[in-house]
């Protein structure tokens, strides 16, 4: 079968050397192409700058939504980010296309934060593992119900006070 | 006076999983003197307030969670709801025009996955953050917020000297009162609460099933 | 120096009539999975859906895989369709799959609204594109208000 349609979406996360991170966003799919670039300081984890463009799209209409890229400066990846990101970039006067884009280079800079204990525990076996992972969602209470691994029942959570 | 000061309902917040009634019978129970009801951009009417206050003999006061780009808002004095997400300095402008309070919702919870292995924020840098100029107090005991990150919020209310409140957050039943304001004068009506909160005779602290 | 990336890969497909099957691969530096994903037109449900979980942090991850079934008979657009795919399939099972579906079902809808264009101008040369649009919003009509093209 022939495809009709295809999408790639790739982000990146880059350490630059003074105290923050470069977030890469672009997507490329048979109607639309698009990326946007932004800066995230350490370690208040926010927005210092942004800049976008939309490279290909249906209407020409949606450039018009490229300076709602600026809302986003200032706004801290944390709680509540997704509503503020879809109300001010996104919406019946902007572009959900590009929001989302945002809302992936927030998501990949939080997995990129994710990371570096899971370097720690996914190597482990058996019940160091296990105790690992019981130490990790003690520190990350949040984790716990998040997901299927860390549901109730999950050997995850054994011993574990919720 | 123990209220807390920040509680979702099933009615107005589509996150929640306790109704109002509920959630006053909870409070009493635990021991608190009051309730605010804080759903996320909708707000109480003072007329429905004021009638579940009197069926219940207990004070419940409305005010609201708003959205804004820099985080979460709980706002006392605005009666309309928010239909869009707005700056701080925006909804500063709105709350002065009826003479109302904002307090900075949890102001250091993080997302859900984080490690925060390597990334710690220090006092300073914190204190940095501009939301805070803009508003009259900030959460420094949220019911929802981790110990570390309740711990960030009372320094930098300390640093800034800043008032702190406290909260549970609360969306399900068992939740409230993990967090409390405690006012120094007994509170009856909206008024009176956001006076006091202007005033700032209050200290916050962890209550029922709190962290203490 | 990068320190996390993520890509993500759809293809869609029109097996036969009214049906779109969208083909979604995930590759990041923690987790690998893919997603069959068959979607029955005009009312975008959910019909269909296949996982398979390539690379993931714990042993219970793969419990995730049952889940997928909670987005049958969900239709795309359909009132709070995220927050049902992010409880259902994320919170019950993997956040995961639950971002790798919604992309599937983003880029099926992609191509329902605008997958016809090429066609029609074919056919009709002097078909434009605001003709073309306000077509489709009557055919779609939850895409009124969704961006600034349709408010």
């Amino acid at each position: 079968m022939i495809l009709d349609y295809t999408r790639c979406k790739h982000a990146s996360i880059a350490e630059l050397e003074e105290n923050s991170l470069l977030v890469r966003v672009a997507v490329e799919d048979t109607f639309y192409a698009a990326e946007v670039e932004m800066v995230v300081g350490l370690p208040a984890l926010e927005v210092t700058s942004i800049k976008g463009k939309v490279k290909r799209a249906f209407s020409d209409k949606c450039q018009q939504a490229v300076p709602l890229l600026n809302e986003v400066v200032g706004m801290r990846v944390g709680s509540g980010i997704i509503k503020a990101v879809n109300d001010l970039v996104g919406g019946p006067s902007g572009c959900p296309r590009l929001a989302d884009l945002i809302l992936e280079g927030f998501n990949d800079v939080i997995l990129r934060y994710t990371m570096p204990p899971l370097r720690e525990i996914v190597p482990l076996a058996g019940q160091a593992q296990l105790e690992a992972y019981q130490v990790y969602l003690r520190k990350s209470p949040r984790l716990v119900g998040s997901c299927i691994a860390f549901a109730e029942g999950s050997p995850y959570r054994e011993g574990l006070e919720v | 006076m123990i209220i807390d000061l920040h509680v979702h309902t099933k009615e107005l917040s589509p996150d929640a999983d306790r109704d109002a009634e509920e959630a006053i019978r909870e409070a009493k129970q635990k021991g608190l003197d009051g309730i605010c009801f804080t759903d996320h951009n909708r707000a109480w009417s003072v007329g429905d307030t004021e009638k579940l206050s009197k069926k219940w003999d207990f004070v419940v006061i409305g005010g609201m969670e708003v959205d804004t780009a820099e985080g979460h808002m709980l706002v006392f004095g605005l009666h309309e709801d928010i239909k869009k997400t707005m700056h701080v300095s925006q909804l500063r402008q709105m709350v002065d025009k009826v003479g109302g309070v904002i307090i900075f919702a949890h102001p250091f919870k993080s997302f859900l996955m984080f490690g925060m292995s390597d990334i710690s924020l220090d006092v300073e840098q914190a204190s940095a953050r501009p939301a805070l100029q803009v508003v009259d107090a900030l959460e420094a005991f949220s019911g929802r917020a981790g110990e570390s990150e309740n711990r960030l919020a009372q320094d930098v209310a300390k640093k800034l000297g800043m008032k702190g409140t406290g909260g549970s957050d609360g969306h399900r039943p068992g939740e409230i009162g993990r967090c409390v304001t405690i006012f120094e004068n007994d509170i009856k009506n909206e008024a009176e609460l956001i006076a006091e909160l202007k005033a700032g005779r209050f200290r916050a602290d962890y209550f029922v099933g709190g962290r203490k | 120096m990068l320190s996390f990336t993520r890509t993500k890969v759809i293809g869609v497909e029109s097996p036969k009539e009214n049906i779109l099957l969208a083909h979604g691969v995930l590759d990041d530096n923690i987790y690998a999975m893919e997603l069959d994903v068959e979607v029955k037109l005009p009312d975008f449900e959910i019909t269909g859906i296949q996982g398979r979980m390539k690379r993931t942090t714990t042993a219970e991850c793969w419990k995730a895989v049952p889940k997928l079934g909670n987005a049958i008979s969900l239709r795309i657009g359909e009132e709070r369709f995220i927050s049902k795919i992010n409880r259902g399939v994320g919170k019950q099972g993997c956040s995961h799959f639950a971002n790798l579906l919604l992309e599937c079902c983003d880029a099926i809808r992609q191509q329902a609204i605008y997958g016809g264009w090429r066609k029609l101008k074919e056919k009709d040369a002097s078909l434009s594109k605001e003709s073309f649009l306000k077509e489709q919003l009557k055919k779609i009509p939850d895409l009124k208000d969704s961006c600034l093209l349709y408010s």
